[in-house]
């Protein structure tokens, strides 16, 4: 499987925080959600940091090439 | 002597005088193309005529890039160009620059012909139209690869999510090849499959190089795309088929970028939030637990155990109150002396009931004596019977049958002679 997206793990930490607002958890799975969501938040927080220019391809014929503006 | 001129210096002079004048520098016409002839090198050679002049007039290659039709004898169109000589046949033509076809009336026309019809098919549904993806891995980009559009959408991305990938499919967006190339990139890019989200379109510009946007094949295209597509073509104010027919029409190339990602801050700021409620959430449950907990310990019991001790002996001592005055031993006492009472009662009830029935008895008896039938028939009464029957009066006595007449001693059998009432005849 490949690395899930950072909105697959932005609708994931949005869905553990919702589990634990409903309050039915007891404190492991509560404290289970939490470092989880916290690790999540870490990650999503990492991958915006480090996205610095976005990538640019150019599908020429049927193949990928970098897309040279100019 | 007179001075003659040479032909070349006459047409020289005649081009002099023909560029020189303003108003020939820049000319709009209006004409049908007769005589049409396409050279080798690309130069389009042509007559313009109407119904009375012509004129012969030629378009250079240089400038043929910005045509959008194909133009061919006996159309109508208008021009923009310049008036000169042709030193070396003497004669003036016309250099056109643009050359567009006569009659926008006609395009709005077929436009709104078009809108119509595939407005009635059901093309611009809002049912068929599909949702954007909230933040796409790759968006797939359909426009001339030289245009300000792409450079404004990959700037705008770049700006706002630079995470989210793009995919230049390069298509010419104006022209007679644009339709065709627009159409097969919407194609190519399904298949590759690569892309979340396509956005299709252009910087602004005429109605007719906004053209190719309003061709059928390319809104069947956009329809037929299983990747949601925005469209943005030209400025605000444009609208075109393929903005109706796409999932969502962008105002601007521009506008389209900022439609297809979020910007990062929103993004970080919704993550933060997010950290913010699992802190708080965690330390509410951990504080709800605690004062429970805390509770529990504070409670009655584990302070002073023996209050339900004693609370359990309190209500002991007051059921065996009521357990010993409840005891059977007493209620058969009680019971006892009821018993002697009711047995002394009907004792003397007994007593006084025979004491009262002898003397009513003695009483009877001798009220009895008085009326004993003997002792009247002692003093001379006797009975009269007939067939043992006593009898009261003559009336009910039969005169053929025998008599008895008891007396206190014994009885008499008599025959009756005679029956004489005293009321009788």
């Amino acid at each position: 499987m490949s690395k899930p997206s950072f909105e697959e793990n932005l609708v994931k930490l949005e869905s553990l925080v919702k589990d634990l607002e409903s309050g039915d958890k007891t404190l492991d799975e509560s404290v289970k959600l939490y470092n989880e969501g916290i690790e999540l938040a870490k990650l999503c927080h990492k991958e915006l940091k480090e996205a610095e220019k976005v990538i640019v391809k150019l599908m020429n014929e049927d193949q990928l090439e970098d897309f040279n503006q100019e | 002597m007179p001075k003659y001129l040479t032909v070349s210096a006459l047409n020289r002079y005649m081009k002099f005088k023909i560029d020189s004048d303003s108003e020939l520098q820049s000319i709009l016409l209006k004409a049908e193309i007769s005589n049409f002839k396409r050279h080798s090198r690309g130069h389009l050679y042509l007559t313009l005529k109407d119904e009375k002049s012509q004129v012969s007039a030629v378009m250079f290659s240089s400038h043929t890039g910005s045509l959008n039709f194909k133009p061919k004898d006996g159309d109508k169109i208008i021009i923009q160009g310049y008036v000169s000589v042709y030193e070396p046949y003497g004669n003036y033509q016309v250099y056109i620059t643009k050359m567009e076809v006569d009659g926008i009336g006609d395009l709005y026309m077929a436009y709104e012909k078009l809108k119509k019809s595939l407005e009635q098919e059901g093309l611009f549904k809002d049912s068929h139209k599909k949702t954007l993806p909230f933040i796409p891995k790759t968006v797939g980009v359909i426009t001339s690869r030289t245009g300000a559009a792409v450079k404004d959408i990959i700037n705008v991305i770049g700006t706002r999510f630079p995470l989210t990938q793009i995919i230049v499919y390069p298509a010419s967006v104006q022209g007679v090849l644009a339709k065709g190339e627009i159409v097969n990139q919407i194609e190519k890019a399904n298949q590759d499959d690569l892309c979340d989200c396509l956005i299709v379109g252009r910087g602004g510009g005429s109605i007719e190089d906004l053209w190719p946007f309003n061709e059928e094949e390319v809104a069947r295209a956009i329809y037929h795309s299983k990747i949601p597509i925005i469209s943005a073509v030209g400025h605000e104010t444009d609208y075109t088929i393929a903005d109706f027919v796409a999932d969502k029409r962008a105002s601007t190339p521009s506008h389209a970028a900022e439609l297809v990602v979020p910007h990062h801050k929103d993004i970080q700021f919704n993550i933060s939030n997010h950290q913010k409620r699992l802190n708080s959430l965690l330390s509410n449950k951990y504080q709800t637990l605690r004062s429970k907990f805390l509770n529990l310990v504070d409670s009655q019991i584990f302070k002073q155990p023996l209050r339900i001790i004693q609370t359990q002996e309190l209500s002991f001592n007051h059921l065996y109150d009521r357990l010993v005055k409840s005891n059977p031993k007493n209620l058969i006492k009680q019971k006892y002396v009821e018993l002697n009472q009711i047995d002394k009662i009907l004792q003397s009830t007994y007593i006084h009931m025979i004491e009262r029935k002898q003397h009513q008895f003695a009483r009877l008896a001798e009220n009895l004596e008085y009326v004993n039938p003997l002792s009247i028939m002692t003093k001379g009464y006797s009975i009269v019977k007939q067939n043992n029957t006593i009898k009261k009066s003559i009336v009910d006595i039969n005169k053929n049958e025998h008599l008895d007449i008891q007396m206190h001693d014994g009885d008499i059998q008599c025959k009756i002679i005679e029956l004489k009432g005293k009321n009788h005849e």
